[in-house]
């Protein structure tokens, strides 16, 4: 009876761990932004070769479009009371602006989503880029 | 024997806390912060949007602002600490979101403000939620 008991108590004291990943919104694809060509693709191409933008931001007569897709990672671990947690968010980003016409004007992209990682909170992460 | 099994109680007990009592030590790290090196290659007056967007990449905020220029923002943040919490769970309900405009409360970074010619007039660092203070405002979201 002791003897489960003692056992039972130290898989109490055992840390517990917790690993959780959360994205919103599809990852961006590189070839899908290669291929818009400022000056020469529409609205209308970077909306078939896109799909829906996330955001739109009127700027006077000109527009510009926002695609993002983010990629937040959690790790951590709990001993009796005390947890330590450590949560890294990294995004790809599209930016597309357009012209009072609708044309291209450019168009800038950031692909880091996936350099999110799972680590400890004492961890170096955005130090080692 | 029956001081140790009251012993044994009190532990069991403790370790139920743990369910409602908890201490955290939390970092949060949000983006990947612009190289302060890249924006010293921007020079107001010089430089355009298209050099500012090709050095720095993709911003993450894009805002016309109350002159009509345009605003680029550029963010990250790196935040860390200790926190005590109570708590009795009645009911549980998480949902998957991010969102862009509560985090701009948080990070900190570069806005780039842009003339009608899209000419880089001058550049201001700080808090990214000043942004609010700087930009038109814009119409609510559709609900």
């Amino acid at each position: 009876m002791i003897r489960s008991c003692s056992l039972l108590l130290l898989l109490l004291f055992a840390p517990a761990c917790l690993v959780a990943r959360n994205t919103v919104n599809e990852p961006l694809s590189g070839p899908d932004l290669v291929q818009l060509k400022p000056g020469t693709s529409t609205a209308s191409d970077v909306a078939q070769a896109l799909g829906a933008p996330t955001e739109v931001v009127q700027l006077g007569q000109r527009m510009a479009w926002r695609y993002d897709f983010t990629n937040e990672k959690t790790a951590g671990f709990t001993i009796l009371i005390l947890t330590l947690i450590n949560r890294d968010t990294r995004a790809d980003r599209a930016w597309v602006f357009f012209d009072e016409h609708n044309l291209l004007l450019f168009a800038s992209s950031s692909l880091q989503a996936a350099n999110a990682e799972y680590a400890m909170p004492w961890s170096d992460v955005h130090e080692r880029d | 024997m029956k001081l140790r099994l009251q012993g044994l109680c009190a532990a069991l007990l403790a370790c139920g806390a743990s369910a409602c009592l908890s201490v955290a030590y939390q970092r949060e790290l949000t983006f990947e912060p612009v190289r302060a090196a890249d924006m010293d290659t921007l020079e107001p007056g010089r430089s355009t949007l298209s050099e500012a967007l090709a050095r720095l990449g993709a911003p993450l905020y894009v805002r016309e602002g109350r002159g009509g220029e345009t605003i680029l923002a550029y963010g990250a943040s790196a935040s860390q600490g200790f926190g005590l919490s109570f708590s009795v769970p009645l009911l549980d309900q998480t949902s998957a979101s991010f969102d862009y405009n509560d985090a701009s409360e948080k990070l900190e970074g570069y806005l780039l403000f842009f003339d009608a010619d899209l000419t880089l007039k001058f550049v201001r660092s700080g808090l990214l939620r000043s942004l609010a203070n700087e930009s038109r405002p814009r119409p609510a979201p559709a609900s």
